[in-house]
């Protein structure tokens, strides 16, 4: 599918109102959309939100052999899938230019800067080595794609875990994280992407774009940058005509930005293993707001279900359609609520009436186990 | 596995299913009476246990981009789901009568695999049997699922996303469409809705997708060995508790109605 | 099954019952004839227009062109004979370049790549590409053609956009009687914008889309706040 076509008349308005120092999501130039990082159930699982952009992350990890050049070291394979789910325009399957180019700043960021202590990987030198894949899915493209994605590795990178493992005489036992507990990955600094859309040939500056803003602006400047203030990865892609300062300007707040980054997803991997260790984590559960109009949720269901035969639905037609009625009654609103103790704890919860008909046993097998046999 | 292996060899098995359950309900018969006596006897203890399915959230228009999504969790499984369409489709895959209704599952983490692949074709033919693909000729409608969190039952969970994706995007359908796991445990005892704990433990899952008007079922999918009437008694229990999900269906429907 | 009648909840295979209703009955969309009687299609409230139309209103945010319908679409291509615009639907929908007012072979139209129509769906079948005209029976552009410069166009869904082209619409009279916009509702979801200055034009903006889902009580409110936040600063 094509990318719908931007009209002159958006362009024209987005460039006005830049120039006026508006966006048209009402923040700030400098203003950041809301950052919301959330952990699954599973080591290396988070999900990062960044306004409406949304992307998933998932590491995982298997053995296998080192590269001859680097024979006691282990593997990082990052891979961005511009899953269709994102934007029409995304593809499966085929290699576009942006994912290439979102694969390629990442692993610029986060590979190439040695983020990841790789050597503590290995296991035997030259035979087995601790391969970690990164996954990333884009799930909703709506601007900034690369912050977003390089917030949601660092923070399923700093969440995973990999199996302990042990080199015996008889081998390499792999421990199963109910034996022994998992291992994390060192991770030597915190680097993430920090994006800026240029416009005006550089008299106007905003971070964090969105979608049509990334679409209209005469550049985009992309830079690498951890918590501890330092700089592992610039990139620019478009053409602009300005000074040096521009880059120093970007640099300083990108600078401060990957500082407040790196803090909440700290504070959110310990929000995290606190709730882990009282084992009352929800997983993506959180990820559906509740309370929105298009939302909606039973928290805690029970289940009519009749012991009835099928002979009884196929033979008598009318009375399948009476149980029907019934449900139907149930759904729209008088519930009648039979449970006591559900009763006292919440009234919201819905319990469904369970029928009072004489229940017939579930059929046992070995009678016709044989006749069974003879189909 | 080319496609037309996999078509022929699902059809081949549901063609078989449907024989074995023909055969099921007239062995049935011939023992309705004598089991009918036996029922009074004593009913299952453990009834409401078996019969609680996991709690259910959803949230429709989850995501901006595409025409339809939602998000569903069952338990702590979660997927999420998008649909786009009726739109443009490519050259190849062009149908003149019927729109091009494709399918894309992806895992979390890793490629695409076999399995995926065969979760795919499931769901794009329950999806193709509900919605009306004649009405938009020349056109594709993409059904893109996204799992993001498996504890059991994440076909079922997948085939109930992308009816509310599609009921989200506004395509027509002639029915909705929900789906029901059940385990069945050593015993041959059935769990509905199990969870990944206990599907563990289950020796064989049946997952059968039915429709809202009549509950007639849509797909089934099985793993496992079983005997014969379990799968009867499976696809009876899941028909059961598929009610709920329609009811799930409509409270939505009924929620948001009052903006439209 | 007793079916559903006007303003109930319908979600598709529900029996529609058409009671107390004579003559000639037309079915709009979300609603479909099924042997024995009629069936909804999609899930929404069940209505009923004037000459006994019945329809779904229903969440949908991509367009399927129907015919006399009002567009708003962005030119792709404005060579040839044929005009591309882009409406939203699955095709691309075209405009002959002597369907603007005043055209004629020697006297093109000035048509741009990336401008903003606003046409009426001449041709809209499902089988065919959809076609636009820029002109009424008249001739006249009346109030179609290529809108002018200095507005914002955006999406919304389609519902929305029906609940602005109401003959009596909340929001825009509330507006209406604080600020002074022009406001082009095309049917496949596009709104086309223009108000003295950027900022008015971004207020209105998220108050339409802010409409979606909003209940009509609460939309007075809405507005007061609005102009609040425009006089504040």
């Amino acid at each position: 599918m094509k990318e719908p076509i931007i009209s002159n008349c958006e362009k024209a308005f987005l460039l006005e109102a830049i120039s006026e120092s508006r966006r048209l999501d009402g923040r700030g130039m400098f203003d950041y959309r809301d950052l919301s990082i959330r952990f699954g159930k599973d080591y290396g699982c988070c999900e990062v939100s960044m306004g409406q952009t949304r992307v998933l992350g998932q590491v995982s990890c298997e053995i296998q052999q080192p590269k001859a050049t680097r024979p006691n070291e282990g593997l990082l394979h990052i891979n961005v899938g511009l899953s269709p789910m994102g934007a029409p325009h995304f593809e499966t399957g085929r290699q576009s230019i942006s994912s290439i180019q979102l694969n390629r700043l990442l692993e610029k960021c986060i590979k190439d800067s040695k983020c990841i202590d790789l050597e503590s990987l290995c296991i035997v030198a030259e035979e087995k080595v601790w391969c970690i894949r990164l996954d990333l899915n884009i799930l909703n493209h709506e601007g900034n794609l690369i912050d977003c994605a390089s917030v949601a590795a660092l923070a399923a990178l700093s969440h995973f875990r990999r199996p302990d493992v042990e080199l015996t005489s008889e081998g390499l036992i792999i421990y199963e994280a109910a034996v022994k507990e998992p291992i994390p990955l060192g991770i030597k600094h915190t680097p993430i992407c920090v994006s800026f859309a240029i416009f005006n040939k550089g008299k106007n500056i905003v971070v964090d774009p969105s979608e049509l803003e990334e679409r209209v602006a005469e550049a985009e400047f992309t830079l690498g940058v951890n918590g501890y203030k330092e700089l592992c990865g610039v990139h620019l892609s478009g053409s602009t005509q300005s000074g040096p300062t521009i880059v120093r300007q970007c640099a300083n707040k990108a600078l401060k930005r990957a500082v407040s980054v790196v803090a909440l997803i700290k504070e959110t991997l310990a929000k995290d293993s606190e709730l882990r260790g009282s084992n009352t984590e929800r997983g993506f559960v959180e990820c559906v707001r509740q309370g929105t109009i298009t939302s909606h949720g039973t928290p805690k269901i029970c289940l009519p279900i009749k012991h009835k035969l099928p002979v009884e639905t196929m033979e008598t037609n009318h009375e399948d359609e009476s149980s029907c009625d019934e449900v139907e009654v149930i759904g729209s609103g008088t519930v009648e609520l039979k449970n006591s103790s559900v009763l006292a704890t919440d009234t919201a919860e819905q319990v469904m009436e369970v029928e009072e008909k004489p229940k017939v046993e579930e059929i046992a097998l070995s009678d016709d186990e044989d006749e069974v046999q003879i189909l | 596995m080319p496609r037309p292996l996999l078509h022929s060899l699902l059809s081949l098995i549901l063609n078989q299913l449907t024989r074995v359950l023909h055969a099921v309900c007239s062995v049935y018969k011939q023992n309705f009476l004598a089991m009918n006596s036996n029922s009074s006897n004593g009913t299952h203890s453990d009834d409401k246990e078996e019969c609680s399915v996991r709690p259910i959230l959803c949230e429709l228009g989850v995501i901006t981009r595409p025409d339809g999504s939602a998000i569903l969790t069952q338990g702590h499984t979660v997927v999420m789901s998008a649909v786009y369409g009726p739109s443009e489709v490519r050259m190849q895959r062009l149908q003149v009568d019927r729109a091009y209704v494709e399918t894309v599952f992806r895992p979390k983490a890793g490629v695409p695999n076999t399995s995926d692949r065969l979760r795919e074709t499931i769901i794009r033919d329950t999806c193709e049997t509900a919605m009306i693909a004649t009405l938009y000729p020349r056109t594709t409608i993409s059904v893109i699922l996204q799992e993001m969190e498996d504890s059991g039952g994440l076909l079922a969970c997948s085939i109930n996303a992308s009816c509310l994706a599609l009921m989200d995007s506004g395509v027509s359908m002639k029915f909705l469409f929900a789906a029901v796991t059940c385990g069945v445990t050593e015993d041959d005892l059935i769990i509905v809705d199990p969870d990944a704990d206990k599907l563990k433990e289950c020796k064989a899952s049946l997952t059968f997708a039915f429709d809202s008007i009549n509950k007639n079922v849509i797909a089934s999918y099985t793993s496992g060995t079983f005997p014969v009437q379990t799968y009867n008694n499976g696809l009876e229990k899941c028909r059961q508790a598929s009610d709920f999900l329609f009811d799930f269906y409509r409270d939505i429907v009924r929620k948001y109605a009052s903006t439209l | 099954m007793n079916g559903s009648s006007e303003g109930d909840v319908v979600v598709p295979g529900d029996v529609v019952r058409l009671t107390g209703v004579k003559g000639k009955v037309v079915l709009g969309p979300g609603l479909a004839r099924t042997g024995e009687g009629v069936h909804a299609t999609k899930c929404g409230v069940l209505r009923k227009g004037g000459n006994n139309i019945f329809y779904v209103d229903s969440r949908q945010k991509k367009y399927v062109p129907a015919k006399g319908e009002c567009v708003l679409g962005v030119v792709t291509n404005a060579r040839g004979d044929m005009f591309k615009v882009d409406i939203g639907s699955s095709d691309e929908a075209s405009v002959s370049y002597l369907a603007f007012e005043n055209a004629t072979k020697k006297n093109r139209p000035l048509v741009n790549v990336g401008d903003v129509l606003f046409g009426r769906l001449l041709v809209a079948s499902k089988d065919m590409e959809p076609e636009l005209v820029c002109v009424d029976s008249h001739g006249k552009k009346g109030r179609l053609g290529v809108l002018p410069d200095g507005g914002f166009l955006f999406t919304c869904s389609l519902n929305l956009v029906r609940k602005l082209l109401r003959p009596e619409c909340p929001l825009l009279e509330a507006l209406g009687k604080q600020l002074a916009f022009e406001l082009v509702v095309g049917l496949n979801g596009r709104v086309w914008l223009r108000t003295g200055s950027v900022r008015e034009t971004l207020l209105v903006a998220d108050a339409v889309l802010a409409y979606q889902h909003l209940q009509p009580h609460q939309v007075q409110h809405a507005v007061d706040q609005l102009i609040y936040q425009l006089s504040s600063s």
